[in-house]
Protein backbone atom coordinates (compact mmCIF):
# COMPACT_ATOMS: atom_id res chain seq x y z
CA UNK A 1 0.00 0.00 0.00
CA UNK A 2 1.41 3.45 -0.88
CA UNK A 3 2.82 5.46 1.78
CA UNK A 4 0.00 8.30 3.56
CA UNK A 5 1.86 11.10 1.76
CA UNK A 6 1.81 9.54 -1.74
CA UNK A 7 -1.68 8.91 -1.32
CA UNK A 8 -2.18 12.77 -0.61
CA UNK A 9 -0.18 13.99 -3.31
CA UNK A 10 -1.52 11.66 -5.47
CA UNK A 11 -5.17 13.40 -4.68
CA UNK A 12 -3.73 16.34 -5.72
CA UNK A 13 -2.09 15.42 -8.92
CA UNK A 14 -2.71 13.16 -11.43
CA UNK A 15 -0.55 10.68 -12.51
CA UNK A 16 0.99 10.77 -16.09
CA UNK A 17 3.76 8.04 -16.50
CA UNK A 18 4.26 4.64 -14.31
CA UNK A 19 6.84 2.78 -16.14
CA UNK A 20 10.66 1.81 -16.32
CA UNK A 21 11.15 3.42 -19.54
CA UNK A 22 12.15 6.76 -20.94
CA UNK A 23 8.91 9.27 -20.49
CA UNK A 24 7.54 9.73 -23.86
CA UNK A 25 6.77 12.67 -25.76
CA UNK A 26 3.63 13.13 -24.26
CA UNK A 27 4.62 13.20 -20.97
CA UNK A 28 7.49 16.34 -21.48
CA UNK A 29 3.81 17.82 -23.88
CA UNK A 30 1.87 17.43 -20.70
CA UNK A 31 4.35 18.85 -18.45
CA UNK A 32 5.71 21.81 -20.83
CA UNK A 33 8.90 21.00 -21.00
CA UNK A 34 11.10 19.80 -24.18
CA UNK A 35 11.54 16.53 -23.88
CA UNK A 36 15.51 16.31 -23.67
CA UNK A 37 15.09 18.32 -20.51
CA UNK A 38 12.37 15.65 -19.21
CA UNK A 39 14.97 12.96 -20.03
CA UNK A 40 17.83 15.09 -18.31
CA UNK A 41 16.07 15.23 -14.89
CA UNK A 42 15.00 11.51 -15.28
CA UNK A 43 18.09 10.58 -15.30
CA UNK A 44 19.49 12.78 -12.65
CA UNK A 45 16.49 12.10 -10.27
CA UNK A 46 17.56 8.23 -11.11
CA UNK A 47 21.21 8.55 -10.44
CA UNK A 48 21.53 10.37 -7.38
CA UNK A 49 18.97 8.30 -5.93
CA UNK A 50 20.56 4.73 -6.67
CA UNK A 51 17.64 3.80 -9.43
CA UNK A 52 18.58 2.09 -11.94
CA UNK A 53 17.77 2.83 -16.03
CA UNK A 54 15.53 0.15 -15.74
CA UNK A 55 13.61 1.38 -12.32
CA UNK A 56 9.86 2.30 -12.57
CA UNK A 57 9.75 5.57 -11.46
CA UNK A 58 6.00 7.69 -11.22
CA UNK A 59 5.83 11.02 -12.44
CA UNK A 60 2.76 13.21 -12.03
CA UNK A 61 1.12 16.60 -13.37
CA UNK A 62 2.53 18.64 -11.12
CA UNK A 63 6.32 17.10 -11.78
CA UNK A 64 6.60 15.25 -8.67
CA UNK A 65 8.78 11.67 -9.55
CA UNK A 66 8.58 8.92 -7.01
CA UNK A 67 9.93 5.63 -6.86
CA UNK A 68 8.14 2.26 -7.30
CA UNK A 69 7.75 2.28 -3.63
CA UNK A 70 5.70 5.62 -3.66
CA UNK A 71 8.49 7.80 -2.02
CA UNK A 72 9.33 11.45 -3.25
CA UNK A 73 12.79 11.31 -5.48
CA UNK A 74 12.44 14.84 -7.14
CA UNK A 75 10.41 16.98 -9.31
CA UNK A 76 10.84 17.25 -13.15
CA UNK A 77 10.85 21.18 -12.85
CA UNK A 78 13.52 21.37 -10.47
CA UNK A 79 15.74 19.29 -11.88
CA UNK A 80 14.73 20.21 -15.36
CA UNK A 81 15.99 24.23 -15.17
CA UNK A 82 18.20 25.77 -17.25
CA UNK A 83 22.03 24.67 -16.78
CA UNK B 1 27.86 6.86 -55.81
CA UNK B 2 27.70 6.52 -51.94
CA UNK B 3 26.69 9.09 -49.85
CA UNK B 4 29.41 10.73 -47.07
CA UNK B 5 27.74 12.23 -43.89
CA UNK B 6 28.56 15.13 -43.00
CA UNK B 7 27.33 15.26 -39.43
CA UNK B 8 29.88 15.12 -37.16
CA UNK B 9 29.06 12.42 -34.39
CA UNK B 10 27.27 13.95 -31.21
CA UNK B 11 28.70 17.35 -31.42
CA UNK B 12 26.28 20.37 -33.18
CA UNK B 13 23.00 18.43 -33.04
CA UNK B 14 23.78 17.59 -29.03
CA UNK B 15 20.49 19.16 -27.07
CA UNK B 16 22.05 17.98 -23.65
CA UNK B 17 24.99 16.20 -22.76
CA UNK B 18 26.72 14.88 -19.33
CA UNK B 19 28.23 12.12 -17.34
CA UNK B 20 27.96 11.15 -14.03
CA UNK B 21 30.27 9.01 -11.34
CA UNK B 22 28.78 7.34 -8.10
CA UNK B 23 29.45 5.69 -5.29
CA UNK B 24 27.25 3.49 -3.03
CA UNK B 25 26.76 0.61 -0.77
CA UNK B 26 25.34 0.38 2.45
CA UNK B 27 28.05 1.01 4.06
CA UNK B 28 29.60 4.24 2.74
CA UNK B 29 30.87 7.02 3.99
CA UNK B 30 30.98 9.72 1.53
CA UNK B 31 33.40 11.68 3.47
CA UNK B 32 36.10 8.70 2.80
CA UNK B 33 35.44 9.67 -1.11
CA UNK B 34 35.53 13.07 -1.16
CA UNK B 35 38.68 12.40 0.69
CA UNK B 36 40.29 10.51 -1.53
CA UNK B 37 39.47 12.64 -4.69
CA UNK B 38 39.57 15.94 -3.11
CA UNK B 39 36.20 17.06 -4.71
CA UNK B 40 32.85 17.83 -3.39
CA UNK B 41 30.20 15.85 -4.66
CA UNK B 42 27.09 17.33 -6.23
CA UNK B 43 25.14 15.26 -3.26
CA UNK B 44 26.05 12.57 -1.14
CA UNK B 45 24.34 10.92 1.89
CA UNK B 46 24.79 7.72 4.06
CA UNK B 47 21.98 5.05 3.91
CA UNK B 48 19.19 5.95 6.09
CA UNK B 49 19.98 9.35 5.62
CA UNK B 50 17.50 12.42 4.77
CA UNK B 51 18.50 14.85 2.14
CA UNK B 52 17.12 17.74 -0.13
CA UNK B 53 16.04 16.47 -3.51
CA UNK B 54 15.88 20.06 -5.22
CA UNK B 55 15.76 23.72 -4.01
CA UNK B 56 12.34 23.41 -2.95
CA UNK B 57 13.57 22.09 -0.07
CA UNK B 58 11.45 18.36 -0.46
CA UNK B 59 13.51 15.46 1.01
CA UNK B 60 14.31 11.92 0.93
CA UNK B 61 15.43 9.11 2.49
CA UNK B 62 18.40 6.92 0.71
CA UNK B 63 17.90 3.42 0.64
CA UNK B 64 21.66 2.91 0.48
CA UNK B 65 24.48 5.70 0.53
CA UNK B 66 25.50 7.31 -2.19
CA UNK B 67 28.26 9.64 -2.85
CA UNK B 68 27.22 11.45 -6.61
CA UNK B 69 28.92 13.73 -8.85
CA UNK B 70 27.36 15.72 -11.86
CA UNK B 71 29.69 17.16 -14.60
CA UNK B 72 25.95 18.58 -15.78
CA UNK B 73 26.67 22.14 -14.30
CA UNK B 74 30.48 21.97 -14.12
CA UNK B 75 31.95 21.17 -17.55
CA UNK B 76 29.72 23.49 -20.25
CA UNK B 77 30.53 21.63 -23.68
CA UNK B 78 28.69 19.60 -25.92
CA UNK B 79 31.17 17.12 -26.03
CA UNK B 80 30.51 13.80 -24.29
CA UNK B 81 34.05 13.05 -24.21
CA UNK B 82 34.72 16.10 -22.23
CA UNK B 83 32.33 15.45 -19.71
CA UNK B 84 34.01 11.84 -19.04
CA UNK B 85 37.35 13.24 -19.41
CA UNK B 86 36.45 15.54 -16.38
CA UNK B 87 35.58 12.66 -14.54
CA UNK B 88 38.76 10.55 -15.39
CA UNK B 89 41.03 13.40 -14.21
CA UNK B 90 39.36 13.35 -10.73
CA UNK B 91 40.34 9.83 -10.36
CA UNK B 92 43.52 9.97 -12.14
CA UNK B 93 44.88 13.54 -12.26
CA UNK B 94 47.57 14.65 -14.71
CA UNK B 95 49.65 15.48 -11.92
CA UNK B 96 49.47 14.62 -8.63
CA UNK B 97 48.90 11.14 -7.30
CA UNK B 98 46.82 8.73 -8.84
CA UNK B 99 43.55 7.87 -7.02
CA UNK B 100 42.73 4.71 -8.53
CA UNK B 101 44.53 2.17 -5.98
CA UNK B 102 43.13 3.70 -2.64
CA UNK B 103 39.33 4.36 -4.50
CA UNK B 104 39.67 0.47 -5.16
CA UNK B 105 41.03 -0.14 -1.60
CA UNK B 106 38.22 1.81 -0.40
CA UNK B 107 35.36 -0.06 -2.55
CA UNK B 108 36.67 -3.49 -1.56
CA UNK B 109 36.79 -3.02 1.97
CA UNK B 110 33.20 -0.96 2.51
CA UNK B 111 31.63 -3.16 0.10
CA UNK B 112 31.29 -0.21 -2.74
CA UNK B 113 29.70 0.08 -6.37
CA UNK B 114 31.09 2.67 -8.93
CA UNK B 115 28.99 3.71 -11.96
CA UNK B 116 29.40 6.02 -14.90
CA UNK B 117 26.95 6.91 -16.68
CA UNK B 118 26.67 8.73 -19.79
CA UNK B 119 23.98 11.08 -20.81
CA UNK B 120 23.64 12.41 -24.47
CA UNK B 121 20.09 13.94 -26.26
CA UNK B 122 20.68 15.07 -29.73
CA UNK B 123 18.31 16.22 -32.60
CA UNK B 124 16.45 13.76 -34.96
CA UNK B 125 18.75 11.85 -36.88
CA UNK B 126 21.57 13.22 -34.93
CA UNK B 127 24.63 10.58 -34.13
CA UNK B 128 25.03 9.52 -31.21
CA UNK B 129 28.72 10.29 -29.57
CA UNK B 130 30.80 7.39 -29.05
CA UNK B 131 33.00 7.22 -25.87
CA UNK B 132 37.08 7.19 -26.08
CA UNK B 133 39.19 3.96 -25.86
CA UNK B 134 41.37 5.75 -23.00
CA UNK B 135 38.19 6.89 -20.91
CA UNK B 136 36.65 3.30 -21.05
CA UNK B 137 40.14 2.18 -20.17
CA UNK B 138 40.27 4.25 -17.20
CA UNK B 139 37.24 3.67 -16.43
CA UNK B 140 37.20 -0.02 -16.31
CA UNK B 141 40.74 0.48 -14.01
CA UNK B 142 38.57 1.66 -11.20
CA UNK B 143 36.45 -1.20 -11.62
CA UNK B 144 33.06 1.14 -12.08
CA UNK B 145 30.86 0.11 -14.82
CA UNK B 146 29.81 1.98 -17.77
CA UNK B 147 26.27 2.60 -18.35
CA UNK B 148 24.77 4.68 -21.49
CA UNK B 149 21.76 6.68 -22.07
CA UNK B 150 21.37 8.19 -25.71
CA UNK B 151 18.38 8.72 -27.65
CA UNK B 152 17.28 11.80 -30.26
CA UNK B 153 14.10 13.85 -30.44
Amino acid sequence: MAPVSALYISAMARVIWNSPRNPTNQVATTLGVSRWRLRTAVHEIKKRSKLGARDRITIYDDGTVRNANGEHVGNIYEDSRAD
Amino acid sequence: MSEISTRTAGQTETLSTFATLRFSGDGLEPERVTAIIGTTPTLSYRKGETYFTGPSGQTATGRTGVWYLSTRRVVSSDQLADHLDHLVMLITPRTGPDHVPALRELIARDGLEADISCFWHGTAGAMPPNIPAGIRKAIERLGATIETDFDTD
